[in-house]
């Protein structure tokens, strides 16, 4: 009796062990990836399948859930009314939840999407963007950036979109300086401190370089910071007639309220993500309407004279009819202009193979997109060119999102010079 | 009666009692983990070999929290700020200085374990809560400085960092076996968890020896330990200095990885990550900082792919209801709360009741 | 001169949104032992809530009054479910629980009211009045009042109401208080709700004005520590003291030492309350006015 259960005893555990063991191997199994596609990953049959790396859960889902529910409704939009890419592809959104503050949930969702989508569609997030760099070389994968950083313009293995952060604050503070009415007042500058504010700054630098003039005041603040009495008391005491703005909507209230409340009353531009449309409506709408000008690309969402708009507008009320069309649905709308022209063109050369989708990257001249933004040059690498010119605009309860145009078609002539180097 | 002892191997030398793998189920088992660690690579895809990489570095710098804490009884919210330091010391190390493999590791973990040394004194004479929310100040300068030394981290948007795992022409990011060339995740899984268990016995043999057995007695009651000639000084500073180097090593590990590091990866967020793993996993346990770590690393994943099958929870909430990662941060506290209420030993007891239970069985105790 | 006046009265209304927070620890702590890490996330869901009644036509008194009972009734779940199982633990448990419980409070939030800015809707807005040169705000006036008042109503009912003696009996000693009718969870259950509506009102004052509510409310209570700890962590004078130091602090640090010392790096206003507070640990390792704790070998 003893003796059996000795015997017993030690195979019991070897064989739970055992098991235990050849259960997460099947498990494993299980989760690895489909190996059937392997030549042309993302392309089954008549569907194409891109990525989306995209916060959908964390305080900076504000941004992550309107640009997925842009960039689906365009492809729901495609889908449905043009038969897809070249009347015969349907394009499909894989979304992945990214933690933002989190840069490693990137690119471990960057893993597990690679094997199943042709591209890389939406990354939000400068970190995001940096942490998934070096697996996208490594595997010849091209992904669009949904920030705009001048960095990413040159970088083979992305598909960069829109006006980046730096020309549109040379255009909206140049616009302000020349015709915009404040001529040769000081500029200053307020910046949430991450990569994006500092890319906000380095516009207005580069435009004072070009302008010849002097930034007193650089204030920088955290995005927990409460207080802004000193910050704001700062740009006040140097006389600031211009600050340029890079803040998030959970702050821009905060700087800007301060400011409505010490009498603190200069031409304040933002940048898009500064912008929400709660503000519209919030105590300091009165201050807004006269002091806050949005530096950004593209017409007022409102302005469904444009064809672009009235599209737009229309994908939104039937794919995402939930969605307020702020910049954000507006951005991952406009970046899937650039995806689908790259997909156009691997359709027209029949190759999805990694390969072939970087040469289609490279083969697009460039895209237009019915008046939502500016032409952005395409072709190689190097003759990459962002749209220079950009749009300004002023706060309007009334209208949607509650912004309208101040100006349109700015292009000051700094925007024009500005340099994009290779990394 | 007799079946008990003849159950359990009798020990009768000291030198039993000191014995890694002390039984023959335990024997039996570092076998099958080496089987495991050998086939593993060739089973798992791309995604999930990613996952069991993090999972192994979480583990080194998790064990390194469990000396301090599980051992010394201190509890860190700055554990982040060493990790984050190993991190830098390798993009400094390999990548400026050219220092070659493992040079650059080692120098990387001596970089840690030093401000380790300089920072433990500070925690000598603070107690409990007091302690832990100073650490968190540990954090808010550690991150302060990642964010502003920009010649050194690359300040706010962070630095790529090229620190090769190579020996001569054995390359960890293209190993080939039997011809067949591995990927560079299948690489670093071998590499990695080659790593945990060197780190993992490594730290067992601390434990068990003099340091680990004075600086359970500090824990448990530092005035008389103290009494008894065990200076508290030495060993509780010792203790901060091996688990910064832990973490550090992990640090640096993760940079050599991931190939770009910010300061946004060294959030407080990750030093909670890191109290859960060894709460989970169990304090005071080696390798229940290993099973927290592996645990907690894969239970997202794991949540992901069955989550397709729950009513209210969809990936993107686009339905409405939660998202899977809403879900995930939510289930993160509640497993650590109902851990702690049901379970506060952890992972590791549960799997010593389980083991126990078929060891005696058919007897329940 | 002006400014400096400017900055004090800044100071001192972040300093009062800190010693709310700041009382709620010591309350909790008082009466359980337990850093309460979830407080931030109690400070969101009052916030939200008070929105959501706002939003639902209810006059504002009321809106706060009937989400500090629903916030304080939270509080209640949360130590009767959670916290009670929690006696005997060690340190690390009673924090790691009170964080687990931050993230499922958030999560909570984000599920009911999803993640877009809300503007709270109180009545003080952007208003401001002028004395002298110095800009006083309407809401600020109101925080540090609240503040006081807080202060003062809990060191009144702790000094003379029953409930205060039997808290303070119940902390000093349990099984003496036990065994004259003192209910330990009763009285750590009423530390929890009056978290609970010191939460609401540090929510409303965060989220007040143009300021809005959204998830990021929550850190603003990572942001008091220093000032808890700075105090003791258990004395309710301490809080104050603390909190209103820490908010000095802070905005003085960012008006005189950001701009004059840019090699300290950029925002290192976010980073002198700590310093200040390690210094002060080194010298008082419990706090200005915590008692220290008596060891026995």
């Amino acid at each position: 009796m003893s003796m059996c259960a000795t015997r017993h005893s030690h195979p019991r555990v070897l064989t739970s062990t055992v098991g235990l063991l050849a259960g997460l191997l099947l498990s494993a199994c299980g989760g690895s990836a489909d190996e059937t596609a392997v030549r042309t990953p993302g392309v089954s049959g008549d569907t194409i399948y891109i990525g989306a790396l995209v916060p959908l859960s964390d305080a900076v889902a504000v941004i992550g859930r309107p640009i997925l529910a842009g960039a689906t409704a365009y492809f729901d939009r495609l889908n449905a009314e043009d038969g897809g890419v070249g009347g015969k592809y349907t394009v499909k959104v894989l979304a992945e939840d990214i933690t933002y503050a989190n840069p490693s949930s990137g690119a471990q969702k960057y893993q597990k999407l690679k094997d199943q989508v042709a591209m890389i569609g939406l990354v939000v997030g400068t970190d995001q963007v940096n942490g998934i760099l070096p697996l996208l070389a490594e595997d010849s994968v091209i992904a669009v950036p949904t920030t705009f950083d001048a960095e990413w313009v040159r970088d083979e293995n992305l598909l960069p979109w829109g006006s980046p952060y730096q020309l549109q604050a040379i255009n909206g503070v140049g616009y302000a300086l020349t015709d915009g009415g404040h001529v040769g007042q000081t500029v200053c500058t307020m910046s949430l401190a991450t990569g994006y504010g500092k890319a906000t700054e380095e516009g207005v630098e580069y435009l004072a370089t070009a302008m010849g003039f002097s930034i007193p005041v650089k204030a920088t603040f955290k995005q927990d910071d409460q207080d802004f009495v000193a910050p704001i008391t700062q740009l006040k005491n140097a006389g600031c007639g211009i600050v340029m703005l890079a803040s998030l909507p959970s702050v821009t209230g905060k700087v800007l309220g301060t400011a409505a409340q010490l009498g603190f009353a200069p031409r304040w531009i933002g940048t898009s993500p500064s912008w929400h449309h709660a503000l519209a409506a919030s105590p300091i709408k009165d201050y807004l309407v006269q002091h806050y000008w949005m530096s950004a690309d593209g017409p007022a969402m409102g302005d469904t004279s444009i064809a672009g708009v009235r599209a737009m507008r229309a994908a939104q009320a039937t794919f995402s009819p939930g969605q307020e069309p702020d910049f954000y649905y507006y951005a991952g709308y406009l970046v899937s202009f650039a995806i689908h022209a790259m997909l156009e063109k691997a359709v027209a050369a029949g190759d999805f193979t990694r390969a072939g989708l970087r040469a289609a990257s490279q083969a697009i001249a460039n895209t237009t997109s019915d008046g939502l933004a500016g032409d952005y040059t395409y072709g190689s690498v190097d003759s990459r060119n962002p749209p220079r010119t950009g749009t300004v605009f002023r706060v309007n309860p009334q209208a949607t999102i509650g912004l309208e145009v101040e100006k349109s078609g700015v292009s000051v002539p700094a925007a024009q010079s500005y340099t994009f180097g290779k990394r | 009666m007799t079946t008990m002892l003849r159950n359990t191997r009798l020990t009768t030398e000291y030198a039993d009692d000191l014995a890694l793998f002390r039984s023959r189920p335990a024997q039996a088992g570092a076998v099958l983990l080496l089987l495991g660690w050998l086939l593993l690579p060739h089973v798992l895809g791309e995604y999930w070999a990613t996952i069991f990489v993090y999972a192994g570095i979480a583990s080194i710098g998790a064990i390194g929290l469990n000396l301090l804490t599980g051992f010394a009884g201190q509890v860190s919210m700055g554990h982040a700020v060493f990790y984050g330091i190993g991190a830098y010391a390798a993009a400094v190390f390999a990548d400026r200085w050219g220092l070659p493999f493992p040079l650059w590791l080692i120098a990387a973990a001596v970089a840690g374990g030093l401000v380790g040394g300089l920072v433990g004194p500070f925690a000598l004479r603070l107690r409990g809560n007091y302690l832990v929310i100073v650490s968190l100040g540990l954090l808010v300068i550690g991150q302060h400085v990642f964010e502003n030394w920009t010649s050194v981290t690359g300040g706010l948007t962070g630095t790529a960092v090229r620190a090769t795992v190579a020996i001569g022409a054995l390359d960890v990011s293209a190993l080939t076996l039997g011809g067949v060339r591995l990927s560079r995740n299948q690489g670093y899984l071998y590499f990695v968890w080659a790593m945990v268990a060197v780190l993992g016995l490594a730290a067992h043999n601390v434990a068990r020896s003099r340091p680990g057995r004075a600086l359970q007695a500090i824990r448990d009651r530092d005035l008389a330990a103290e009494v008894i000639g065990v200076s508290q000084v030495h060993y509780k500073v010792g203790a901060f200095v091996l688990s910064s180097g832990y973490a550090a090593c992990a640090g640096a590990l993760y940079a050599s990885y991931a190939r770009y590091v910010s300061p946004l990866d060294f959030s407080l967020f990750l030093s909670i990550q890191f109290i859960a793993m060894i709460v989970v996993g169990g304090i005071g346990r080696i390798y229940g900082s290993i099973l927290g770590a592996v645990f907690l690393t894969l239970l997202p994943r794991v949540i992901e792919s069955v989550s397709g099958a729950l009513p209210f929870v969809s990936a993107d909430g686009s339905g409405g209801g939660l998202t899977v990662q809403s879900l995930n941060q939510a289930m993160f506290g509640v497993l650590i709360v109902a851990f702690l209420l049901f379970e506060p030993l952890g992972l590791a007891e549960l799997w010593r009741r389980g083991t126990r239970y078929f060891k005696s069985w058919p007897f329940s105790y | 001169m002006t400014d400096f006046a400017q900055y004090l009265i800044a100071g001192l209304a972040l300093g009062s949104i800190y010693s709310l927070i700041c009382v709620a620890f010591v309350v909790v702590y008082r009466a359980t032992g337990v850093v309460n890490f979830a407080q931030g996330g109690l400070v969101v869901f009052g916030a939200y809530a008070t929105y959501q009644l706002i939003a639902w036509q209810l006059p504002f008194p009321l809106a706060v009054l009937l989400a500090a009972t629903v916030t304080a009734g939270l509080g209640l779940l949360i130590e009767r479910f959670v916290l009670r199982r929690l006696v005997g633990q060690p340190v690390f448990a009673a924090i790691l629980i009170t964080l687990g419980l931050l993230f499922v409070l958030e999560q909570l939030c984000t599920t009911i009211w999803g993640y877009d800015l809300r503007i709270l809707g109180d009545p003080w807005g952007v208003r401001t009045w002028r004395i002298a040169d110095v800009t006083v705000k309407v809401t600020d006036v109101w925080t540090i009042a609240a503040s006081m008042l807080a202060l003062v109503s809990c060191f009144l009912v702790f000094r003379y109401s029953t409930i205060g003696i039997a808290m303070r009996a119940a902390a000093s000693d349990p099984e003496a208080a036990l065994a004259h009718g003192v209910s330990p969870q009763m009285i750590q259950g009423i530390a929890w709700a009056f978290a609970g509506v010191l939460a609401v009102v540090a929510g409303v004052f965060i989220g007040a004005g143009s300021r809005g509510v959204d998830l990021t409310v929550s850190m603003v209570a990572l942001r008091a520590f220093p000032a808890a700890i700075l105090g003791g962590l258990d004395s309710t004078e301490g809080a104050v003291a603390g909190g209103l130091a820490v908010g000095l602090v802070e905005v003085m640090s960012a008006a005189y030492i950001t701009p004059n010392a840019p090699w300290l790096g950029a925002n290192v206003h976010v980073v002198i309350p700590y310093v200040l507070m390690i210094g002060v640990m080194l010298v008082r390792p419990y706090g200005l006015f915590g008692t220290a704790e008596v060891r026995r070998a």
